[in-house]
């Protein structure tokens, strides 16, 4: 008599697990999808009037400026334990020398740009979805539209363009400053003569590199705006459909940066090898 | 003139709309009643294209406009305002900024925004507070200055989802007496939606009442009053025994 209940029962179960993965990989597409569209439709308004220029410098000092302080401090600081790292392992090989341009390298090209657009993300898509959940559950969205402005043509685009924009800018610096801070690490802790160490980042280190870096940081600056705005849109009721929207903007757009890595330096070894 | 023909909406499940019609002439006030969650606010976002039917055709002005494309619709935009249940004032902007943000977007020149948003404001009986925030102004002043952002077009349709919600009767009547002003002044057709019975015998012309996701009654003040449909007296006189309870 138990065995049919039995086998019931884990037919269930399997049901309902399959069911799970299966609602969750349509959400995975269909989210995909949205921001997708999202994208398109933002690039395609990008160049077309009108051209709101005072909210593009609003958002390119809210996004940019006021996130100097963050991206040095973490660059800072990454930069000095890259250099502590790879010094402490070089120097049985009697390579510690070497610390500064291996360093250079591995920061300029991808420590630097990932790092501080991942940082950067949580402030900044955290912050966009914040504002336009609000705007949305308050619905300011709604009121936008009725006055007959697209909320993607107000909203989205000076966000996307700023992003876009200061995610190198932050880059450029976040590098030269990570930079420093192993450069004093290197001198006062490894004991490298200050102007060995700057000869081997010279030495190391091209302006390919730091290029390379740097282009890699316009298509996370696209992805923290994009993302950011379209959890805002898709933000649920009250405080708590903000809050998770929030959440949900800063983990989404942090993996999509570490995925869009990947692809992106592959590419880009392809095409510099 | 309004038209809702057969309008049928789905929300998360959830039937809303259930083959709703109504016609609206020119120059009415239409109150539209009905119990919280029946869809009244639904309505009003089919009529300035906030929402498209599932099924049904909306008709502002001669135009189906659930057929529309999102381009298509800047006519729209301009003959309808919307006064939202809690003004939905830009919280990022003062009052100038809320009120004359449809010429700012035009690029009309400032002098001339100013001059425009006092005489608007002048309308909806505020003084001038141009450069408040909307977070200074207390909930009668938002309702208003949300109006005054609403009529700055000129608009020849007006819709107000539950104007005097969370207003004291003081200020609701105040509020009362505008929307009756501005429906003389502008000539507009207006669509309110409310719960509050007062409001609602002063200002309609004609009301409607929704139930189960279709007008079941529309009739003149009066007429409703006299209604000798349970529902619609069980509402009016707010009885919280009743058919309407049995829900």
């Amino acid at each position: 008599m138990t065995e049919p209940v039995a086998t019931f029962s884990v037919t269930r179960n399997l049901n309902a697990l399959l069911a799970g993965i299966g609602g969750f990989v349509l959400d995975m597409i269909e989210g995909a999808g949205r921001l997708a569209s999202l994208f398109l439709q933002t690039v395609y308004l990008s160049f077309r009037p009108p051209f709101r220029m005072r909210l593009i410098v609003e958002q390119m000092v809210l996004i940019g400026i006021m996130s100097i302080p963050i991206a040095l401090l973490t660059s800072t600081f990454t930069g000095m334990v890259l250099v502590l790292q790879t010094g402490i392992q070089l120097k049985p090989l009697g390579m510690k020398i070497y610390a500064s341009g291996i360093s250079a390298i591995s920061f300029a090209r991808e420590i630097g740009p990932v790092l501080t657009s991942v940082v950067l993300a949580g402030r900044v898509a955290a912050g966009i979805a914040a504002e336009i959940g609000t705007m949305k559950v308050t619905e300011q969205i709604d009121a936008l539209k009725t006055l007959g402005t697209s909320p993607v043509s107000y909203l989205v685009v000076p966000r996307f363009i700023a992003a876009t924009i200061m995610f190198p800018m932050l880059a450029v610096l976040a590098i030269a400053v990570g930079i420093v801070g192993g450069f004093i690490v290197g001198v006062t802790i490894l004991n490298i003569a200050p102007n060995q160490y700057i000869a081997n980042i010279w030495k190391f280190l091209t302006l390919q590199d730091y290029l390379s870096g740097l282009f890699k940081t316009i298509f996370f600056g696209m992805i923290v705006a994009i993302v950011g705005c379209q959890k805002g849109f898709d933000a649920g009721f009250g405080a708590q459909g903000v809050g998770e929207s929030t959440t949900s903007a800063v983990v989404t757009s942090s993996i999509l940066i570490l995925i869009a890595n990947f692809f992106l330096t592959t590419w880009i070894i392809q095409l510099l090898p | 003139m309004i038209q809702l023909v057969d309008v049928y909406k789905n929300l998360g499940g959830k039937q809303i709309l259930n083959g709703a019609s109504m016609d609206i002439e020119d120059g009415e006030t239409r109150v539209i009643l009905g119990r919280s969650g029946e869809g009244k606010s639904v309505c009003i976002k089919h009529i300035c294209r906030l929402m498209q039917p599932d099924r049904g055709e909306v008709w502002v002005n001669g135009a189906d406009i659930s057929r529309l494309k999102e381009s298509e619709l800047g006519e729209l935009r301009k003959t309808v305002g919307l006064l939202f249940q809690y003004a939905a004032l830009f919280d990022s902007m003062n009052v100038l900024e809320n009120v004359g943000f449809t010429l700012f977007e035009r690029k009309v020149p400032v002098d001339e925004i100013r001059e425009r948003v006092r005489e608007t404001l002048k309308m909806v009986r505020l003084g001038d507070i141009l450069d408040k925030m909307p977070s200074e102004l207390s909930g009668g002043m938002k309702k208003r200055v949300g109006l005054a952002r609403s009529i700055i077009q000129k608009p020849k349709i007006l819709l107000y989802d539950e104007p005097t919600t969370g207003l004291d009767p003081v200020t609701s009547d105040a509020i009362n007496d505008l929307i009756i002003h501005l429906a003389k002044q502008l000539k507009v057709t207006s669509v309110v939606i409310t719960h509050d019975m007062v409001s609602a015998f002063k200002i309609a012309t004609k009301i409607s009442f929704l139930y189960q996701g279709r007008f079941i009654f529309t009739g003149t003040p009066e007429e409703t009053r006299e209604s000798d449909d349970p529902i619609i007296q069980q509402f009016i006189h707010g009885r919280s025994d009743g058919p309407l309870s049995n829900m």
